[in-house]
């Protein structure tokens, strides 16, 4: 039998990558359209990117979804990584079944319910809708798969390491910080993008919990998107996807670099 | 080596759920010495190394380290050290950080870290290699990465969990030497928990052999080997044949037994069995004679040779006797006159003062 | 492991800071959503009644009670509308589900049996269309599938068609918007249980004689169980309650509960309705979610 790839697993392999891509490749390509109508090519152009830069309304949208993100990611990353802690490390403490039946309930769920419930909750605490309700509603979300992260993190992590640093006279605190914190970086990092990225991208959520003047990017695009198609679209698809693109290559790039350096 | 014990478990006991893993334990051990800790799986000796390190809080008993008592002391402020199984080396830091870090949770200053480091790194014969991280080193190499980083604190005790575990034959018996070697140069005293029998007897200076949270018995390996208290150390320390029988009559410094296929063997006994009693002899495979049919017919049986294997200048032979038991006969080539083969009738026979009649 | 009090002040955070927040974000909510079902809708703001405040006395508060009725939950049960969309979700759903196992299992075969230093790679390329905008990818597919868009294009130049196929604004176009965004969240589990599996298995199976059609559905689909139960809940229970593909890629006609409690909520402004739609939603994704959590504890007991 022989172990590795036939060519029918190249071809499949191929085909659903083609399937993922291509669709993406398009977006992309079209935005450099000249014409305005999007499934027409008119030849190559980049106005489209100088007309979205003079788009106040997606600026201020694009603005107010990275301030948010930046916001959510931050609470998610520390709310999850405590999570992953409680659920990894403290045993079986009471209600702790139901604990990670909240903590995970939400990666599932309909993200309409989820939106509604924190609609009406606002409503009806008498908050008034904008940024941070946003910001609430994102972290509620993120805080959960940051948690998953960290947890695959945590249940591969060897304990002896912890016990070796105590053994060698590092009291629990400065272990944690000398050895476990290190140690688990990577997947707080990998958990911040994570959350990051599911703000960003977040239409739903925002929908119900945003207020007046806190329109985000995805809403922005949305209402536009109803309207019909237009190449500015393309082009600022096109700019959010080189942003996580790039992101994901930095971060790729830093955890290589993590592995043989000194210090 | 008089006065006070370096370490002391006084009584000690330790449950996990409904399940004992050491039970009312008490044990010295003295400074400068190489002990052991032996005993199959489950015996209770991790659970010990557990409790001695402070990585677990025993739930009877105390612990005393050079008569202080250190039983609720958490691990960090414990002068004790261990090397770990899996060396536990900490994967983002280089060889140097990794032995340095003991020195760093002290507060020594740089230049005394730097300077201890590099004597370290001579020690274990590491030189040159301080910039490597764990990943690009061979086993070897990351045991004594871990044995510097344990012993450049000069702890009072180093606990060793399976040192040996991880190698393979050969670099296995060149460390054997390295470790005992580090022990005399540091005085410091080594505490080895293992389940290789062999490591113990060549490495220790006394051993403990555990059975279940308990010790059966303490001393130096040839005495443990030569003169086993239990039949669990007779079959866990070295080879042994044994033959299960009830008490017939007193012999000098011994019993003569009767096994239930009508055997008549003697051994000596260190205690004093009633007539009729149950009791278990242990005779090793290089004490017991084979001689051909007829020559010998004293404390023995007779049987035929079932395969006969030849292993590093010894003889192995598994000879089934005549009233079914098996009994293994070990013989070095030098002694001469082992041309026995397969099948062949022989009688099998030993000297009753090599023999030992264990109760329990 | 170590003997530490249980629950010291440090410990109390770490478990108290998220778990508060979710009980307050997360759980309170929907005690909320109940309650809002449970009342009218009202030219008001906020556009229900009765409304509790904590200003209210005891009586107020009972008076208000009182007010609370199950008008909504009738309306969603027995009106054809809210029935059909319930039914015609689940129906949906369950389709692109399976379109998606479909697809995902050669996919994720072929990269668990890829050499290993391909792998992690390959892993991310699945995974990195999930990191791109959501609305975009739906987008694409706009561009793709409408009348004048790109595909339609392509097979009439070919001449592989002659008239445009209308494949936008029905029903196979939310299909095909399910399966693709899903795509990531049914390789990312079935990868992982197909990895784990020593290719040995399948060379002993070969060995004694099994063909390689049956060592795939002994074998391989088999101990893959986990992986295949985990993805098909990851894709079904959210598919359910979707909004933007039906909305961005399905006809007028297309049926989802999601759009259904958006247009109550938005348009219509009857949050109650809303409510109540929500509610029956989460009844109906109980039992899988229940499962969903079994299967995690399960997991993570391994």
């Amino acid at each position: 039998m022989k172990r590795g790839l036939t060519s029918a697993h190249l071809a499949i392999l191929a085909a659903g990558f083609a399937f993922l891509y291509v669709p993406i490749a398009l977006v992309v390509l079209y935005s450099f359209n000249a014409s305005r109508l999007v499934t027409v090519w008119g030849g190559f152009s980049t106005q489209w990117y100088v007309s979205l830069f003079a788009n106040e309304q997606l600026l201020q949208a694009a603005s107010i979804s990275f301030r948010v993100a930046l916001a959510s990611a931050a609470l998610s990353t520390v709310l999850g990584t405590c999570a992953a802690f409680a659920l990894q490390r403290f045993g079986r403490f009471p209600a702790r079944t139901f604990f990670s039946g909240m903590l995970y309930a939400p990666l599932v769920m309909p993200e309409v319910i989820i939106g509604l419930a924190l609609l009406l909750l606002f409503v009806g605490l008498g908050i008034d809708r904008g940024f941070w309700t946003i910001v609430i509603g994102h972290t509620t979300l993120g805080l959960c798969f940051v948690a998953i992260v960290v947890q695959a993190r945590l249940s591969g992590f060897d304990r002896s390491l912890e016990e070796a640093a105590q053994d060698l006279g590092a009291s629990p605190a400065r272990t944690f910080r000398a050895v476990t914190l290190p140690l688990i970086a990577p997947a707080m990092a990998a958990g911040f993008l994570l959350a990051f990225t599911i703000s960003l991208d977040d239409f739903v959520i925002a929908s119900f919990t945003s207020g007046p003047g806190s329109t985000t990017l995805p809403m922005r695009i949305y209402s536009q998107v109803r309207l019909g198609l237009t190449p500015e679209i393309n082009a600022i698809s096109t700019l959010l996807i080189g942003i996580v693109g790039l992101s994901l290559l930095a971060a790729t790039v830093i955890n290589r670099l993590k592995a043989p350096s000194a210090h | 080596m008089g006065g006070a014990p370096l370490l002391r478990l006084a009584r000690v006991t330790k449950a996990y759920g409904d399940v004992v893993a050491v039970r009312d334990l008490s044990l010295d051990i003295p400074a400068n010495e190489f002990f052991a800790l032996l005993g199959p799986s489950g015996c209770g000796k991790t659970t010990l190394m557990r409790l001695i390190a402070g990585f677990e809080t025993p739930d009877d008993g105390r612990i005393y380290l050079d008569g202080q008592d250190i039983t609720d002391l958490p691990p960090h402020l414990r002068p004790i050290n261990m090397m770990f199984q899996s060396y536990a080396l900490f994967p983002h830091m280089s060889v140097e950080q990794n032995i340095a870090f003991g020195l760093k949770q002290e507060g020594r200053p740089r230049q005394e870290i730097i300077a201890r480091v590099e004597d370290m790194l001579r020690l274990v014969q590491m030189v040159g290699l301080g910039n490597r991280r764990p990943d690009q080193l061979s086993g070897g190499q990351l045991q004594r990465v871990a044995l510097a980083r344990a012993l450049i604190k000069r702890p009072k005790l180093l606990l060793l969990d399976e040192p040996l575990a991880a190698l393979d034959r050969k670099l296995r018996h060149d460390t054997q030497f390295e470790l005992m070697q580090a022990q005399r140069e540091t005085g410091t005293s080594f505490v080895v928990v293992t389940h290789d029998q062999d490591e113990a007897m060549v490495m220790a200076h006394r051993m403990a052999v555990m059975r279940a949270g308990t010790i059966d018995q303490i001393g130096a390996p040839r005495e443990v080997y030569e003169e086993p208290a239990t039949r669990h150390v007779a079959g866990f320390v070295g080879e042994t044949n044994f033959f299960e029988g009830r008490v017939i009559q007193y012999m000098p410094g011994g019993v003569e037994i009767e096994t239930s296929k009508g055997l008549k063997l003697e051994a000596l006994c260190r205690q004093h069995p009633a007539i009729g009693a149950k009791v278990t002899i242990s005779i090793r495979p290089e004490h017991l004679r084979l001689s051909a049919p007829g020559v010998f017919s004293n404390n023995g049986g007779a049987g035929e040779i079932l395969d006969h294997v030849f292993r590093e200048g010894l003889s192995s032979f598994r000879v089934k006797l005549d009233t079914g038991d098996l009994v293994h006969v070990r013989k070095s080539v030098s002694e001469g006159g082992v041309q026995h083969a397969r099948g062949e009738r022989v009688f099998v026979s030993f000297a009753p003062e090599h023999a030992r009649a264990l109760l329990t | 492991m170590s003997a530490r009090a249980p629950l010291s002040a440090l410990r109390r955070f770490v478990l108290g800071a998220p778990a508060l927040w979710l009980l307050l974000f997360f759980l309170a909510p929907f005690a909320l959503v109940l309650k809002i079902a449970l009342s009218k809708p009202a030219i008001a703001q906020p556009p229900y009644e009765p409304t509790f405040s904590l200003a209210d006395g005891w009586h107020a508060f009972l008076d208000k009670l009182g007010a609370l009725s199950f008008d909504t939950f009738d309306l969603v049960i027995s009106d054809d509308l809210y029935l059909s969309a319930y039914l015609s979700s689940l129906r949906l759903a369950a389709i692109a589900t399976l379109l998606t196992l479909l697809i995902a299992f050669p996919l994720s075969l072929a990269m668990a049996r890829a050499p290993k230093h391909w792998r992690m790679a390959l892993v991310m390329l699945a995974i990195a269309p999930f990191w791109t905008s959501f609305l975009i990818r739906i987008y694409a597919w706009i561009m793709l599938l409408k009348e004048e868009g790109l595909i339609n294009k392509l097979l009439l130049s070919l001449g592989l068609i002659s008239t445009p196929l209308s494949i936008f604004a029905t029903e196979g176009a939310v299909l095909i918007g399910i399966v693709y965004s899903y795509l990531p969240f049914m390789i990312l589990p079935l990868y992982n249980a197909l990895e784990r599996q020593d290719p040995a298995l399948l060379e002993a199976a070969s060995d004694l004689g099994a063909t390689p059609f049956t060592s795939f559905w002994t074998i391989t689909v088999p101990l893959a169980r986990s992986g295949i139960f985990a993805g098909v809940l990851l894709v079904f229970i959210p598919a359910v309650g979707e909004f933007v593909i039906p909305d961005l890629l399905g006809g007028s006609d297309t049926l989802m509960i999601g759009r259904t409690l958006w247009n109550e909520f938005f348009d219509n402004r009857d949050w109650p309705t809303a409510s109540a739609v929500a509610i029956f939603l989460l009844v109906l994704l109980i039992a899988p979610l229940m499962i969903y959590e079994r299967q995690q504890m399960r997991e993570a007991a391994r």
